[in-house]
């Protein structure tokens, strides 16, 4: 770590006076070396003793200037030049690559805009792991593409534990696994692993909030470690961050679309008339719907984030448990042929209002803000004096996950003073 | 709204011979429901619900009913209903009339729950049906309970719902 000291002048004094003595001296044994060989040695002598002398006292002064100005490592006493983030990013897909791919077309506008430096040290996947402790070259990595087991720092059978962590030195660990919807493995325990060790963590993998909310919040707080979790619901969209925009308000409801895979396939069955099965097997073509995609029509994914909106934005303390969920495979393309006769759309909503949470198909207003096509997402927040307010964006994907990443990492770089 | 019932000859042409007065005394249809499972001697009970701009309620009812009279339309029941809530609209989906969408109206009916509105939608009589109910509730009654009613019926029947 590089500093500076703000208060250079009498830094300067002193380093002056030495430069100046010194000069003094050698003019001194300039004189007096006319004077014969054996008198110069000894001024020799006297001439390093002397330099040896005000050096030490120089650093006796510096060492008395600091006590007295109480000088900390706080920006308000030093210009943090170049404090480094090491990051450790765990689960290298979809979300992780593109992370990375926005980190290096970024490294500049970070560094100009926030003098925000990062280093990624390790990289982990459920089979191993890349690390080097001074920095992976983010280029060369890409460039491996799916081979980046070849490189030689890969590391077979590694996986985040304590023991690992306290020997490469990160202070940031980004959570970016698959989810296990029933029990939030393996990332709620990297999760827990990293903030017991004081290390911050920017997670885009909702399991481990929408299962263990309130410990997860307690073990960060009792650790001093910030967790930042926005791309957990909504991905980019900045949903959970606009709590700290309404300190004025109340939010008393939420009405939200959560899941785009839901949503893309209402929008097709009501745009062509065609049945549940052919607009699933569309989306599953399109990519938009997994292989198995109970998570989605069930409606538990949107269950999940249901569960962190509300507790961040409401105050709750709510699990998935606690959710009413009913999916969208029961729905016909002649319910929403009634549904339009009467100037309502079927949406698959999910709902947090007088101490409920809902997830279920709903008549809407054709003309309601929430009405929404395709794979979009939107969240409704009613508020006591501000009224409704209304966020839409792209739910999913990996470049939209990866911005949300990033937006948490320099928010938790801007309060530990990594960036400006 | 108005809740008239009536007894009316089982033969064509009936039902216009007791809309007509209503409608030619300003009266906004909503509803109407016949119940051929209660028929005696060949008469039908019916049940019409409608509105009737406030202003004019009282000189039209008096002139209806006197119509109606003269058309030998034996009126067994005619009360102005609660003031109303908002009104709810559901749709149901499954076999609706295969569990007795008459039942279903009933039961809710018995609850003070009127359903003025319904207007279904199927492929085919052995395939699976959907519904469309408006639903008119009374004041008394909140939202909540209105829907745990037809939840209920609903979970009972296999339907699945979807509501506003």
């Amino acid at each position: 770590m590089e500093i500076e000291f703000l208060h250079g002048p009498n830094l300067i004094q002193i380093l002056l006076l030495v430069f100046f003595k010194f000069f003094i001296l050698l003019i001194e044994s300039y004189l007096n070396l006319n004077n014969g060989k054996k008198k110069s040695f000894n001024i020799y002598y006297k001439l390093i003793f002397n330099i040896i002398n005000y050096l030490i006292l120089s650093i006796l002064k510096i060492q008395e200037y600091i006590k007295q100005n109480e000088l900390k490592l706080y920006k308000s006493d030093f210009t943090v030049n170049s404090m480094e983030i090491k990051i450790a990013l765990i689960g290298y897909g979809n979300v992780g690559a593109s992370l990375l791919k926005i980190l290096k077309e970024k490294r500049q506008l970070l560094k100009n805009n926030f003098n925000m430096n990062y280093k990624v040290i390790a990289i982990f996947e459920y089979d191993g792991a890349l690390i080097k402790k001074d920095g992976i070259d983010i280029d060369s990595l890409l460039k491996k593409g799916d081979n980046y087991r070849e490189l030689p720092f890969w590391k077979d059978g590694i996986t985040f534990t304590n023991e690992l962590i306290s020997t490469i030195g990160i202070n940031l660990c980004i959570e970016a696994t698959p989810t296990n919807p029933d029990t939030g493995e393996p990332a709620l325990s990297h999760i827990k692993i990293a903030l017991n060790n004081g290390i911050d963590v920017v997670a885009s993998n909702k399991g481990p909030f929408y299962l263990e909310y309130d410990k997860i919040k307690k073990l960060a707080k009792e650790n001093n470690s910030y967790v930042n979790y926005e791309a957990t619901v909504a991905s980019c969209v900045p949903i959970l961050s606009l709590k700290n925009n309404l300190i004025g308000n109340t939010i008393t409801q939420i009405k939200a679309i959560l899941n785009g895979t839901c949503n893309y396939i209402l929008s097709r069955m009501t745009a062509e008339g065609i049945p549940f099965d052919i607009a699933l097997k569309e989306a599953q073509e399109l990519g938009f719907a997994e292989a198995n995609p109970s998570l989605d029509i069930d409606g538990w994914d949107a269950a999940g984030k249901l569960v962190i909106l509300a507790n961040e934005l409401l105050g709750w303390s709510k699990s998935i448990k606690d959710v009413d969920v009913r999916g969208i495979s029961g729905i016909t393309p002649q319910a929403i042929e009634l549904a339009k006769s009467d100037g309502y759309v079927i949406k698959h909503l999910a709902i947090a209002e007088n101490d409920k949470l809902l997830v279920e198909p709903r008549l809407l207003e054709r003309n309601s803000p929430l009405n929404i096509s395709g794979t979009l997402n939107v969240i409704e927040l009613l508020t006591d004096y501000a009224g409704p307010i209304v966020l839409m964006g792209r739910g999913a994907g990996g470049f939209e996950a990866a911005s949300a990443i990033l937006n948490g990492l320099i928010d938790i770089a801007k309060k530990r003073g990594y960036a400006k | 709204m108005i809740f008239l019932e009536c007894l009316i000859p089982d033969h064509p042409g009936s039902l216009i011979e007791l809309i007509k007065p209503i409608s030619n005394n300003h009266g906004n249809i909503y509803g109407i429901l016949h119940f051929h499972d209660r028929k005696k001697e060949n008469m039908i009970p019916v049940s019409v619900n409608f509105e009737i701009p406030e202003e004019l309620i009282e000189a039209s009812l008096e002139r209806l009913k006197k119509e109606l009279t003269e058309k030998n339309i034996h009126i067994e029941k005619l009360t102005m209903g609660d003031k109303t809530r908002q009104d709810l609209i559901v749709i149901l989906t499954g076999h609706v009339f295969d569990t007795d969408i008459v039942d279903t109206i009933k039961r809710l009916a018995a609850k003070n729950i009127k359903v003025p509105e319904l207007q279904a939608k199927f492929t085919e009589i052995s395939e699976i049906s959907n519904v469309k109910l408006k639903l008119v509730y009374p004041e008394s009654m909140t939202e909540h309970d209105l829907i745990q009613e037809i939840s209920s019926i609903c979970k009972e029947k296999n339907l699945f719902l979807i509501r506003t």
